[in-house]
């Protein structure tokens, strides 16, 4: 472990260490744009120069490893020159359209310049003029604010797979582009907006939308797939503006997939159910929570009543979160007692468009499959699995379903099966086929609106923070079910999700030591079965 | 300790001086200078530097110069200002307000939008008759504040 010592604090690293990251451990913040800390070390934007004594040039911090007995100065007067100088290169053909830029307040170029108080240009010459490209539907690209980092390169070339970017033409003429003017189209690209230390590549889904210190940010877990990658949530006046990735390097780095970025208009759409709907002659019309609750409480209790509780089928979620579908399940097996529990059919999707795609994608497109099945959302002893349920509603034994969050009505003879029950109660964000044919549709929160768990394909559970206020009159779908639970003889009173959580980590065996400030941390790996 | 009435003396008890005394200053006055200004017929001289409502300037093409980069927004310690940008139809444009909104009752005038504007695109006239009917109409929008 080699030795040194940076602006007079010693400090011992291993053995290739660069020193920008052994200032790091000092908590010495060395400004650099090309560096990037899961991409190769470049050394192409000169702005980490740091003097190493006994060197008579200064050193690329970024790229220069550690070595036995260095002193380091980052803060002398000649890297403060030097630093200077290169900024004032950079920004020579960089416009200073701040104004306009929606980098512009998490934009590193932007603050390094404001360190070093550098009001004027005094470049009269005009500005390097390269001509427009057009990098696709999903990013913008503003030639002119690059300042050749290569960032983006990298990140295609090492991480999203695919080779998609280059740099074209030599010296002053250097420009970044697409092979062939080919717009960019890996399933990562949107990454390349967080990379990009200038506003030259942008999003076009939040282009203009607003400025980014008047976001507010929520950590949360992305619900694209069962991956869980760690997200934040921005928003604006109770609506998503951007997704962007949130650290943790047990589940996707830094990164998230274009899907999880782009994928979250679901949430602010207008189409949500706002308020409860019930089925009168054989139309739904919305209603108050009281009437449609005490509907569903007396059509579930009626036909409890007259066939028995094996008539009663419930289908749980893998969207919803693991308290959802602890209470959901609780409700059937203690309040109900029947055992015919199953979960709604996920959408599975392989992408094999190119190798190496699927670095965080996953497959199976739902946040929870696996937290659903572990909650004991699957079929007791016994008793009917979810297409057993849908042949024996068609077969008359079964007569009335509770669907939270899925949609079965696209599965073959299950709109048949549904058409036949007595009774259908769905609790669902939007109108589904399935919804269409309740008697009683209950208006549900989204992931953003509400806290909760999700265990991702892996077995890691990770918490999910309440970003919104519910859209309309929505509730999430543990409240909905404690509600229906104590109008039909249940005593369910959780104040909140956490609540709901301490109860798992005491009933489930394998969720034993999980705990709030864990899962708000990186997240907890429980033991596998 | 007891406190001592202070006996008046005979002038003070029929209280004749006092009234004359402030009789005088009102007649005095009567025929001074007058200080009060016949509003609304008559107005009173406007400073160079009055912050009166705003306006959003235009440029030669008779656009607006704003950008809307909300920077006025947002040192707007009142929150008055709601801008909602798009990409201007204009090609050599970018960004442009599509709604730009002064609620008026929030204002307090300090002008601050007017010294955070990079673009010199708002000002404050001389105008300070605002009262209206209805709140929403104090609510000025872009075309309001472009006239």
């Amino acid at each position: 472990m080699p030795k040194l010592v940076i602006d007079g604090r010693e400090i011992s690293v291993p053995e290739g260490t660069t020193i920008l990251r052994a200032a790091e451990r000092l908590g010495i913040e060395i400004p650099h744009l090309c560096y990037h800390p899961k991409l190769p070390p470049v050394g192409l934007c000169r702005l980490c120069l740091v003097e190493v004594e006994k060197n008579p040039k200064l050193q690329a911090s970024c790229s220069t490893p550690v070595a036995e007995g260095m002193v380091i100065h980052t803060e002398s007067e000649r890297v403060l020159k030097a630093r200077r100088g290169v900024l004032e290169f950079l920004m020579l053909n960089h416009p200073p359209d701040c104004t306009i830029c929606d980098k512009a307040g998490e934009c590193k170029p932007q603050e390094y310049v404001f360190q070093c108080g550098i009001a004027e240009s005094r470049f009269i010459e005009t500005k390097r003029v390269n001509p427009p490209q057009d990098f696709g539907d999903k990013l913008v690209f503003r030639v002119d604010r690059c300042i050749l980092c290569q960032r983006c390169v990298q990140f295609c070339r090492e991480i999203a797979g695919m080779e998609e970017l280059g740099v074209f033409n030599r010296g002053g003429r250097s420009v970044i582009g697409t092979f062939r003017g080919k717009p960019v189209e890996n399933k990562y690209s949107g990454n390349m907006i967080d990379i990009c230390p200038t506003g030259a590549i942008t999003s076009r889904d939040f282009r203009f939308k607003s400025r980014v210190w008047n976001l507010t940010m929520v950590p949360s877990i992305c619900p694209r797939c069962s991956n869980g990658c760690n997200i934040f949530i921005e928003f604006k006046d109770n609506k998503i503006l951007r997704i962007r990735p949130r650290d943790n390097e047990q589940v996707n780095q830094c990164w998230i997939c274009d899907e999880g970025r782009f994928g979250h208009h679901f949430v602010n759409s207008l189409d949500r159910l706002t308020t409860p709907l019930i089925k009168n002659g054989g139309k739904l019309s919305p209603t108050s929570w009281e009437e449609a609750l005490g509907r569903a409480a007396e059509g579930l209790g009626r036909v409890i009543a007259n066939y028995g509780a094996e008539s009663l089928g419930g289908i749980g979620s893998a969207w919803c979160t693991n308290e959802d579908d602890y209470v959901f399940q609780k409700f059937l097996r203690e309040v109900v007692r029947t055992g015919n529990i199953d979960l709604g059919k996920i959408r599975e999707e392989k992408d094999e468009s190119y190798p190496g795609n699927d670095f965080l994608i996953q497959p199976e497109k739902a946040p929870n499959r696996r937290g659903a099945e572990e909650m004991g959302i699957s079929p007791g002893e016994d008793c009917r699995d979810r297409e057993g349920m849908f042949k024996e509603a068609a077969g008359g034994k079964i007569k009335a379903f509770l669907i939270i969050g899925s949609n079965p009505a696209k599965e073959t003879g299950a709109r048949e099966a549904l058409a036949k029950v007595e009774f259908l109660v769905v609790q669902d964000l939007f109108l589904t086929d399935t919804a269409k044919q309740a008697d009683v549709v209950l208006p549900a929160a989204s992931y953003a609106e509400k806290e909760g768990s999700f265990t991702n394909f892996r077995g890691r559970v990770q918490w999910l923070n309440r970003a919104l206020r519910p859209r309309g009159e929505a509730r999430p779908d543990w409240k909905i079910i404690c509600e229906l639970a104590n109008r039909m003889g249940g005593d369910f009173s959780y104040p909140g999700a956490q609540e709901i959580l301490k109860e798992i980590a005491e009933k489930i065996p394998a969720y034993r030591e999980v705990s709030l400030e864990k899962l708000r941390a990186d997240g907890i790996l429980i033991s596998t079965k | 300790m007891r406190l001592k009435d202070k006996r008046l003396n005979i002038l003070e008890y029929f209280y004749i001086p006092p009234i004359l005394k402030g009789m005088g200053i009102t007649l005095r006055h009567f025929f001074s200078r007058k200080v009060t200004v016949q509003y609304p017929k008559v107005k009173k001289e406007i400073y160079p530097r009055f912050r009166g409502a705003h306006r959003l300037e235009k440029n030669e093409q008779g656009r607006e110069k704003c950008v809307a980069c909300e920077l006025c927004a947002t040192v707007c310690p009142s929150k008055a200002i709601t801008i909602e940008a798009a990409e201007s139809p204009d090609p050599e444009v970018e960004k442009y307000p599509l709604r730009y909104e002064i609620n008026v009752l929030r204002c307090i005038f300090c002008g601050f939008c007017v010294e955070a504007c990079p673009k010199e695109a708002i000002a404050m006239t001389d105008r300070y008759e605002l009262a209206d009917y209805s709140r929403e109409a104090l609510v000025y929008n872009k075309e309001m504040l472009l006239k």
